[in-house]
Formats: structure tokens, sequence, C-alpha cells
């Protein structure tokens, strides 16, 4: 709860209309069905809702939400579930068997059946609030119609990620939109979506139209306010990571708002999600303060020996001056070391934003030199090489070059056979039956393309086709035959040209190589594997570099084997 | 095409049921002089040297694998502690650990979790769930196989009134059991096989994950088969997905290099020694096939097993154990020709008692094992020259590895590499040379070899003189206790003089022991030797020895029938099994008329000449016409065979009209019959358009 208490404080600022349109909305207005739409980051706007819904709760008893998520909840079961729970403040517990909020009804009233039993669910918290809001505990009567006397309760439910309600349980999205004159309970849906409504929205009208609220865009102050606010406000948050205790202190928050800025100014044009920037200035502070505080204990050990000098020489007593304190740097300081990781910041986002690597990873491999500030700015770059050297770990990458001599094999022909088209296999690697061994096919020269005809695009650039097994162990046979003949155990008892590679890919380990790389999604299939009559298909999952690369290994002339590489003179 | 008939050449005949454990009995040519129970017995031994060797390879994988799967422990049990502030949610943590299919490390990983692990003053230890493609086909299932994979092992399950309950595949459900536990352990799922989970499966179910994390500390483990780079995570998910996790990946030692360091430390260790020596064929074949298939230690260990069977298919191997004391017996009669083949092979007399021959068998075991360990410490030795002679700067005569090396000793092909290796010796600087010297000595400490060091002339005590020669500089090598002989002081040429008794000395060592080891008496019984490796049976073809089998089926049929034979005499007689009564001349001379081949042969010769569509009309209508002139031959070779032509062929025209209907019914079985072999080894396609045609399946026949 804490978390969003302070994520509406810090969110208000931004969004300060749509919260205070929110709040009264849901209090005064009648409407029953809200549609609220932030195009950049849904999280942030039903951030925004829960905080408001949380304030009112918090302000009336007869106020209580749901919060659903459609992901989550993705059967009718689960969603009824949670959100009666929600509003009847139910807690399942273990100790209980986990059982739902059953109500002052008699045993065996079940409300997650239907829709129908949802809404006589519903019905019965209403009436049971009221009961409870108006007598008080002990002489509550059942009442289902809900027609009680007193003030009805409020009712929020709020659906994140509605988009999911239209594949998974798209018979729900109509009663929910009319839930109050269904239920006849004083309820508003409110969906919270990236997504706009038309793309949602039920055919021939089913549902009313909602109220739209739209999230602004967050202005660059909102967003630096926004980042500014993950400074950890206490040093509980830093107990348990292996970083400096005091790279959060309190007086390096000026430090911080600056720092955020730079981070902004500089992925800014990429992206303004405030959890992606965060997730960056995350990554890069605990460097960026490094060289401060090294500086700050080099000054304390100063301290200490002066100390330690000053007990020799007798007059231990005179406590004049205490230890240094922690102190923000000067604005010279702060400059320098903006100017100092600078480029530093793009590394991050290329790394980050794609998440190559982890934040925290990422933080401890490019911890900064140590004693930065005192290195000549003329060898910083250096001393930041230096530094990435020797955090790089050495723990060996299993890459594309750990698969047998085989797979490769394989893995080309399946890159061929993806990207040429079938009809030139015969050109490309038809070779006469007399000299089958060792005939390089004549260059076929750039096609001349005629002035004024549309440029076909490389099959390359339009992905991969799919390719029947025979058509890749056909491919496999050529290249095994040109490029592999040499490196076999020889075989006397293979006398025609060309049957040892027939003998070799008709074996055995190859059908299981195949297998083995399609379950590795290196090849994918594209038949179903429990068809066993019909010859299996399959895609190339591997990318042209990667394919290069294996070409290059086992020694395939890749460039002059595709057939568009020909076509176009573009390898 | 002659190794196609290699692929029948263990399976018999009728190998289907045989559920009682062991496996069908192969027939030998060399059956003659085996025990009367010898193949059971010799089993036996097999099943306990093969355990030995397995255990072996095991604890290396063990260790090899052991940091690895320590520093994966370490990060689930800390997934939760070690967290980055300042960052604007909580991730799942994900660890991603590329191994190969059904690699031990997972294994491991689990026992060091079983361990429990102390966590602010309180032990916990976390609770672990295995999550498998064929469980998790959709978002329902694969929730509901978290949730009731964990609340299932409180083993407080709770009585459930499941309509009133939250459903099993509900998260909530998960939390409200673990808000009753005391000691807060990470939930830890690891998935197998991650790469065939359904991406939009995972993709909710890690969202639904992370909208309770770390309230519910979840830690998933993906078991990743595809290269690390860039790892299948990366490939297929959204980046909001990624962006939920937060991912470290591990990745298990594994491809080549370890199963050619597991093979050369079970093999050419100096302190392990295996009961059965592996020979220079079978290294070669596993070279070859780890390096061009998979280098895998399953097909490592499959590899080796298959060598230690094709081993004890010689009936002396069952003596080859020596610590099993279950000798059979050698004084029935039914054992006397093993028993004479023993004496044989020992050059005693065949009527020597057999206490002597098995005394015999004892010191020829113990011969060659101490040939085998001579070997081994010579190869460590050489091993030891090279690193410290690459490390002086020098280059081997080829660049090749230990085992490569090792199996030139094999061979007995490393005259040149020993001199040479003499040589780089000989050029060692001090320091290196002392570093030799110091490893040497403490190779001949680790193994108790060549002696104790008392003895003059043993290999060890002459390197302890030379130790003691060397002269010491002041950095003060820790050498040997036992050498302590007073340090020189006469520098360089003292160097000069020591590299080169050294290097003589190793190069006398090492042609010394680089003995082949199939030599000396009963060496086969121990040693695979250059028998090459039945490929065959690990990496066959087998669609091409089906159709090759079809097409030459005498060949086939006459392998078979030497292989069922178990006569001493080499001399086919013709097979029983064949369905027509050939002429042993004809069958000689190689290609049979298209009439000599049974029907399955005859329809499958027409099937290879059609189009790619077979009208099965025609096809019959060939195949009678081909029966009819069969017929016709096998008359005329009766009749000639039994010298009455006239009378019979009168007799024959009256019965002809009702022969010739049971003909042709006759016909139609066999046609059926052989159409349904060709069937049912999948050579037909049905169409579900055109009811008198297949499709064949099979197109280019190589004759």
């Amino acid at each position: 709860m804490k978390d969003y208490n302070r994520l509406r404080k810090t969110l208000h600022p931004g969004s300060d209309r749509v919260a205070t349109q929110l709040t009264a909305l849901l209090t005064a207005c009648p409407l029953s069905f809200l549609y609220i739409y932030d195009s950049d980051c849904a999280r942030i706007a039903s951030g925004i809702l829960r905080g408001v819904c949380e304030e009112l709760a918090g302000e009336s008893t007869r106020f209580r939400y749901a919060f659903a998520n459609a992901v989550a909840c993705f059967t009718p079961r689960l969603f009824y579930d949670t959100v009666l729970n929600a509003l009847s403040h139910h807690t399942p517990d273990w100790e209980d068997g986990c059982e739902n909020w059953a109500g002052t009804s008699v045993e065996g009233q079940r409300w997650n059946e239907s829709i129908d039993t949802f809404l006589h669910g519903l019905r019965a918290i209403a009436a049971e609030a009221q009961v409870g809001e108006s007598n008080g505990k002990g002489k509550a009567r059942a009442s289902v119609n809900g027609a009680g006397v007193g003030a009805r309760c409020k009712f929020v439910l709020a659906v994140e990620r509605p988009e999911r309600l239209k594949e998974n349980m798209s018979e729900l999205i109509v009663p929910l939109t009319r839930l109050a004159e269904l239920s006849q309970v004083d309820i508003v849906t409110v969906f919270v979506s990236d997504v706009r409504w038309e793309d949602i929205r039920p055919p021939s009208g089913a549902s009313p139209e909602p109220l739209y609220i739209d999230v602004p865009v967050l202005s660059k102050q909102d967003v630096l306010d926004t980042l500014a606010s993950y400074f950890p406000p206490d040093e509980s948050s830093l107990v348990n990571s292996n970083i400096d205790p005091d790279t959060y202190n309190p007086v390096f928050r000026p430090l911080y708002v600056h720092f955020v800025a730079t981070v902004y100014s500089i992925c800014g044009p990429f992206t303004h999600d405030p959890h992606e920037l965060a997730y960056i200035a995350a990554a890069r502070w605990p460097g960026f303060i490094q060289p401060i505080l090294d500086e700050h204990r080099q000054r304390l050990r100063e301290y200490e020996e002066y100390l330690a000098s000053r007990n020799e020489d007798g007059d231990a007593d005179a406590e004049d001056m205490g230890p240094p304190e922690l102190v923000a740097p000067t604005e010279d300081a702060r400059l320098r070391l903006i100017r100092l990781f600078t480029p530093s910041l793009t590394a991050a986002l290329e790394a980050l934003y794609p998440r190559l690597t982890n934040a925290a990873d990422w933080a401890r491999t490019h911890t900064p030199p140590p004693n930065l500030l005192t290195i000549h700015p003329s060898q910083v770059p250096v001393a930041f090489r230096a530094a990435a050297a020797g955090h790089a770990d050495g723990t060996d990458v299993r890459g594309v070059d750990g698969l047998p001599r085989m797979a490769r094999f394989v893995l080309v022909a399946a890159f061929l056979a993806s990207t040429n088209p079938p009809k030139s296999d015969v050109r490309m690697f038809g070779r006469g039956p007399e000299d089958r061994k060792r005939r390089r096919r004549k260059g076929g020269g750039p096609r001349k393309g005629r002035a004024g005809t549309a440029t076909k695009i490389p099959q390359r650039l339009l992905g991969p086709i799919s390719f029947g097994l025979d058509r890749l162990l056909a491919i496999l046979g050529v290249l095994l035959e040109e490029n592999d003949a040499e490196t076999r155990p020889s075989a006397p008892q293979y006398s025609v040209p060309g049957e040892y590679t027939d003998v070799e890919i008709s074996r055995v380990a190859i059908f299981a190589q195949v297998m083995e790389l399609s379950s590795m999604r290196l090849l994918m299939r594209t038949s179903p594997p429990e068809k066993i009559d019909s010859v299996p298909t399959f895609k190339c999952g591997i990318s042209y570099d990667t394919a290069l690369k294996l070409a290059k290994d086992v020694g395939i002339p890749l460039n002059s084997l595709v057939w568009e590489g020909i076509q176009y003179g573009n390898t | 095409m002659q190794d196609q008939t290699q692929p029948c050449v263990y399976l018999s005949p009728d190998d289907e049921e045989h559920d009682d454990g062991l496996p069908p009995e192969p027939l030998h040519p060399s059956q003659w002089r085996d025990l009367p129970s010898g193949y059971v017995q010799r089993m036996k031994v097999y099943k306990t040297l093969w355990a030995r060797c397995l255990s072996r390879m095991q604890t290396l994988v063990h260790a090899i694998h052991a940091p690895v799967a320590c520093e994966v422990a370490l990060e689930i049990k800390s997934a939760y502690e070690d967290q980055l502030p300042g960052l604007p949610y909580h991730e799942i943590p994900v660890i991603a650990l590329a191994a190969e299919p059904g690699s031990p490390i997972y294994a491991d990983v689990v026992s060091q979790l079983e361990s429990p692990s102390t966590v602010q003053g309180q032990e916990r230890r976390d609770l672990l769930i295995h999550l498998h493609p064929s469980e998790c086909p959709n978002l329902l299932s694969m929730m509901r196989a978290v949730v009731t994979g964990f609340t299932a092992q409180s083993g407080t399950e709770r009585r459930t009134r499941s309509a009133v309950s939250l459903a099993n595949y509900d998260f909530a459900r998960l939390q409200a059991w673990y808000r009753t536990l005391d000691s807060h352990p990470n939930l830890v799922v690891f998935v197998h096989d991650f790469e065939q989970f359904d991406v939009g499966v995972v993709q909710d179910a890690l969202y639904i994950c992370s909208l309770h994390v770390p309230r519910v500390p979840l830690v998933f483990v993906l078991g990743l088969t595809s290269p690390s780079t860039p790892t299948h995570l990366h490939k297929a998910y959204a980046r909001s997905t990624l962006a939920l996790l937060r991912i470290r990946a591990f990745t298990a030692p594994s491809g080549q290099s370890v199963t050619e360091e597991v093979l050369a430390r079970t093999y050419f260790d100096p302190t392990f020694e295996p009961d059965i020596m592996i020979g220079p064929a079978t290294l070669d074949f596993l070279h070859d096939f780890a390096s061009r298939h998979t280098s895998s230690l399953d097909a490592l260990y499959t590899v080796l097993q298959l060598a230690h069977m094709k081993h004890f298919t010689e009936p002396l191997t069952v003596l080859a154990d020596a610590s099993s004391d279950a000798h059979p017996s050698l004084t029935d009669e039914s054992a006397r020709p093993f028993v004479s083949a023993l004496a044989l092979r020992l050059q005693r007399s065949t009527d020597s008692a057999p206490d002597d021959l098995l005394d015999a068998v004892q010191s020829a075991r113990a011969a060659f094992h101490r040939k085998a360990r001579e070997l081994r410490v010579a190869l460590a030795a050489a091993e030891a020259a090279r690193r410290i002679g690459q490390m002086a700067g020098a280059h081997s005569v080829e660049e090749e590895d230990a085992l490569q090396f090792a199996r030139a000793v094999l061979r007995g092909r490393v005259e040149k590499e020993v001199r040479y290796l003499g040589m780089v010796v000989r050029k060692l600087p001090a320091e290196q040379l002392g570093m030799l010297l110091a490893e040497l000595l403490a190779l001949f400490e680790q193994v108790g070899a060549g002696g104790d060091g008392s003895e003059e002339g043993t290999p060890h005590a002459q390197l302890q003189n030379l130790f003691a020669q060397l002269p010491r500089s002041e950095e003060g090598e820790d050498g040997n206790p036992d050498a302590d002989g007073p340090p020189q002081e006469d520098g360089a040429p003292g160097v000069r003089e020591l590299s080169d008794a050294l290097g003589g000395w190793l190069v006398d060592f090492l042609e010394q022991r680089f003995v082949r080891l199939d030599e000396g008496p009963l060496w086969d019984m121990w040693y695979m030797g250059n028998t090459p490796f039945p490929a065959e049976l690990i990496n066959p073809a087998p669609r091409l020895a089906v159709v090759s089998a079809l097409t030459h089926p005498s060949d086939f049929a006459r392998a078979h029938c030497e292989l069922l034979e178990p006569a001493p005499s080499p001399s086919a007689s013709p097979s029983p099994a064949d369905p027509l009564d050939l002429d042993g001349d004809e069958e000689d001379e190689g290609e049979e008329a298209l009439w000599e081949l049974p029907d399955a042969s005859i329809l499958f010769r027409r099937y290879v000449e059609a189009g790619r569509m077979v009208n099965v009309y025609d096809w019959f209508q060939s195949f009678a016409v081909v029966l009819e002139g069969q017929r016709r031959r096998l008359r005329k070779r009766e009749r000639e065979a039994e010298g009455e032509d006239e009378e019979e062929s009168e007799e024959e025209g009256a019965s002809a009209e009702e022969e010739s209907e049971e003909w042709v019914e006759e016909v139609q079985a066999r046609f059926m019959r052989a159409l349904h072999t060709l069937d049912w080894m999948g050579f037909v396609r049905h169409t579900g358009r055109k009811a008198d045609h297949i499709i064949r399946t099979v197109y280019d026949v190589l004759d």
C-alpha cells in the first residue's frame, strides 16, 4: 500500500487534472462506464486510478473498489472470484481451504458460476455493505434486493488490460459495460488501457458509449519529477543490496535530480516511459556516485591518519575537528561527472532498453575506475576501458560455434532452403551426373532488371519460406559433397562418386540433428508434429549473419549460393 | 553397398519381445569355443565393469559441473536479497541455464538447493517444482501446475469444496498458501525444455507472476538447450515481457571439450585404472562422432557402452574381471573347447589343469595392467613436458591435443614426437626445467610407480638424482623431501648438462614405456585394440538398408544365415529361410533374375520402375507375369530333376482348368501379402482421390 501512496503523490503533479476529474466522476457523477486511455503507459494510469480509489475508500466506508487484470483473470471464474472477494473485503484463507466470500446466505451458495450469479453476488455485497453501514453488526439481515434504507454503497470495478477480454472472455465485455443497470447496484466500471475503445468495442452497439478520459502525455517536468521520486526515501531499501550503503544518501538528492535530467536529455529521444528511464538511471547511478564516495573515503583515511599522527604527538584530547562529512559535490565536480558519464548513458540505453542484460549486472560490470576524479581527463577513456575489461566476466558463452559440424551444415542448408525460391534449386545446386564431383557453377551474373519494373524485395528481408525435409536433405547433400568430402573418415566401400554423401545424409544422426535443432527453435517446424505420414516442413530460424558465420566456419561460400545474392549482386 | 548389410548383423529375426531384462543372445562365429552359459556370465562381468567405468565418468562430469551448479544455486538462494535499489518496480529473477538436453547439471543444482540456507538468522529451504512442456499446453494448465505444484508440497492440503473456493489455478490461492509459511522460502520453478513452451502461454504466466512479486518470491530457472547468444528469450519474447524479468544467464560446460576431458581422465589418467582399456579405433570414432554429430555426454556413454558390449562378445573375456570370484567351472566336459582355446592362447598343452590356466590368466592380467599403468604415467609425463615446453615457447610437431597424442601412442606411432620432446626438454631454461622436474617428481610420488625411489635404476630414482643436481635459485623450489642434495653453484653450464640429461632420460623413459598394448598374452581380454567400432549401430541409415535389402535380398539372406550358423566351418549352406529354393551356383553369380526373388522384392522392383503414382491393377498384372514365368521355370526344373517329361505333361493338361483357378487365387494372395509387406514398411501412401492408385514414398533408388 505504501507504494501506491508514494506513486499517487508523485504522479499527481503531472496527472493532477486526471486525478481530480476521476475523483469527481467517481463520487458525484451517475455515469456507470468510464474508459481511461493512456497511450504511453497504462500502468501509470491505473496507478493514478488506484490512488484515487484508495483515497476515496479512506474517506468513506461506503466506497469500495476492485481491480481485475484481464490477463491474470483469464477465465470468468477467476474474474468473478477476484472482483467479489475484493469488493467484499474478503481475503481467502488457506486454513479455510481458500473459501471465497460466501455472503450471509446459506451454505453452498456460489457466485462464480455465471454472469447471473455474479450479479447476484454484487447485489448481496451491496446489501451487506449497506446493512453493515446503517445497522451495525449483529442486526444484519440479508436483503438480496438491495433496496434497503440509507445511502447506497458506491462500487468501482477497474479492469486493467481490458483488450485481453476480447480474446479470452469476449462474452463478458457487454455485461461489464452495463454492469450498473444489470445488477441494480451503484457500480462504475472503469477500463484502463493503452488500446482505444474502438478496438475493443463489441459489434452492433451492444455496449453503451463510455466516458472517455485521455491521460495526457507526461511533460518533461512530470517525467523528471517521477524519476526523482524513485530516489529511495530511506536506507532500509539498501539493506540487502551489495552496493555502497551511501549511494542513496539523502545529501545526494539534489545531485540525483540533475542526474536524471541528464538521463532524460540523452535517452528522452528514444523513450518517454518513466519506468524505462528509471531503470537506466538506477543502473547508472551507483557508478555515477562512486567517484564522490571514493573521494570521501580518501578524506576519511586522511583524517584518520591525521588523528593517528596527532595521537603520536600526544595531544589526543584536542578534538577540535570531527570526521569529514559526506557532502554534495560542488557545481564543478557535478559538471565534470556528468561530462564523464554521458557516453556511458548511451551504452546503457543500448544494452538495457532491449534488456540484453539486466540493470544490476550492468551496474556491476560498468563500475567506473576507482578514484576517477583524480585521474587526468585525457586518461579517462583509457581508465574506463581498463575497468570494463576487468569486469568482463570470463564465463564461456555457448554460442552457435558450439554446435557440432553437421548441425552447422544443416543450418546453412536450411537458410538456403528458406531464402532461395524452390525453382532456383536446379540452377543453384544442380550438377551433371557425369561430373558430380566438384563442378563449380558458372556465375550467372546479375540479371539485368528492366527499367520500370518494380524491384522485388529480397527474400531474406521478407522472412524465411518453409521447405520440406527432403528439399533440405537434397541441399545438404550438395553442401556436404562439395565442402565436407575431405574431412570424412575414409570409407573404401563407397566407389560411386557421391554415394558416400548419399549414405551420410540418410543416416539417423542427420534426422536426429534436424529434430534437435527444431527443438532448439533454430529450425522452426511448420507442420504439426503429430502428422507423421506427410513430409515435415520447416522454416529456418537463424539470421543471415548467423548463417554467414556458420558457413564461414565450415567453408561454404554462402553468398554465391544465395539466389538473390547473384540476382542483385548485393552480397 | 557392402556395409549396408551391417545393420542387421545383431538383429536376430525374432527379437521383438524380450522383457526378461537381458537382450537376446546373439550368435557369434566364435561360439564353438564358448562356455555353455558363457553369454550370461560375460554379460554379468560386463555389467560390473561397465558400471565401474560409468560411475567414474559420472563422477568426473559431476566435478566439472560443480562450480556452475554451485553458482546457480547461490544465485537462486539470494535472488531476492541482492536487489538494485531505485528500480521502478520489482522484477522476477530469472536464471537462464544453457545446458545440453538431459544434462545432469539440473540434478546437481537441485541437490545443492536441498541443503537449507541461513538467511537473516533463520534456516530456510527453498521449495521447487519442475515444469515440462507437456504439462503446460495452455495458460490454465500452466498456472495450475505452478499453484498446485507448490501448495501440494506443504503437506497440509486443506479440504476444499471446489465450487466455493478459489480455483486451483488461481494465483491468489498460492498467495494464501504462502502467507501460512513461516520461513518465507523462495519458490523456485524449474522450466525444462524452455524452447518447447508456447510463447504466448509463458508470456502471460510471467505477467501474472510479476504482479505478485516480491510478496510471493518466485524464481524461474529456464533450461535452455539452444546456444546462449542470443538467447531464445531475446529472440522469441516481446520486450514488454523481458522488461518484467531480471535475466541472469549461466552456461553449463558442455560440448567436445567436456567429453574429451572425461575421456582423457577416464582412460589416460595415471591415478585411475580402467578395467577395459579403450582402443585407438574407438577413440577415432568417438572423436569424429563428437565433432561431427553430437558431443553430448549421453552419446559418449552410449558409444562407450556399446564398445564394451562388443568387447564382451569374445568368449575369453568371461575371465576379464579380477575381483569376481565366481569363475565358471572349467572342469566340465562342456567347457572343453573353451579350455583348449584358452590353453592354446597361453601356449600350454591342451590338457593342463584349469587352475594352472587361471593362474596364468591372473599373471597375464597383472602384466597387462602394469604395462597400461606405466603407459599412462608416461603419457602424463609427456603431457607435462609438452605443456612446459609450450610455456617456454616451443611448438609441438603438430598442433594436437593430449587425446590425439594418446591415440598415436596406442597406435605406436610416436617416435618422432618423443624425440622432439626430448629436444624441447634439452633446450629448456633453468626455471622451466625446475618446474618440469618438480612436476615429474610429484607425478611419481602420486602414483607411487616405478619403485619407491630407493632402488637404483628405477626412473623415479634417476629423476631424484637429476633433481638433486638442479642448481637452486633463490626463490627455492619446494621440491621433494627425498631430494635434499646440496645446491650446486655452477650456474648455466650445470643447467645445460642437467637438461641434456633430463632430455635423454625422458626419451629413454618414454620409449621404454610407450609399448603397444596389443602384445603379450591374452591382451584382447582387457584391451579393445584396433577392432573397428560398430558405427552402424549408433548411426545407421535405415532407409537405404531396407531398400538395398529389398533389391538384393539374397545378400542379406546369406549374411543372416552365416550369422545364424553356429558351425565353425565358414562354408555357408543355402539359407533355410529362403522362400524359394535357389540354386547355390546361380546365387554366387551376384545378380539374380527377377523371377528368382521373393515376392516382396519382385513387387518392389516393379515399384521402382513406376512413376510418381502406381496403378495397382497394372502393378498386379506385371507381378502376375513374373510369377507365371517363375512357375514355368520351377516346373521345368522339377521335371529335369525327375527326368520324366512326357507323361506328366499330358496329365497336367487335363487338370489345367481347375489348377488355373487355384493359381489365380494364389497369385492374388501373394500379391496382397507382398503389397501389405511394402505398405507396412512405409513404401506406400494411399491417395484419397484415386482409389486404384498409390503414391510412392521412395524415389531415387540407387542400385
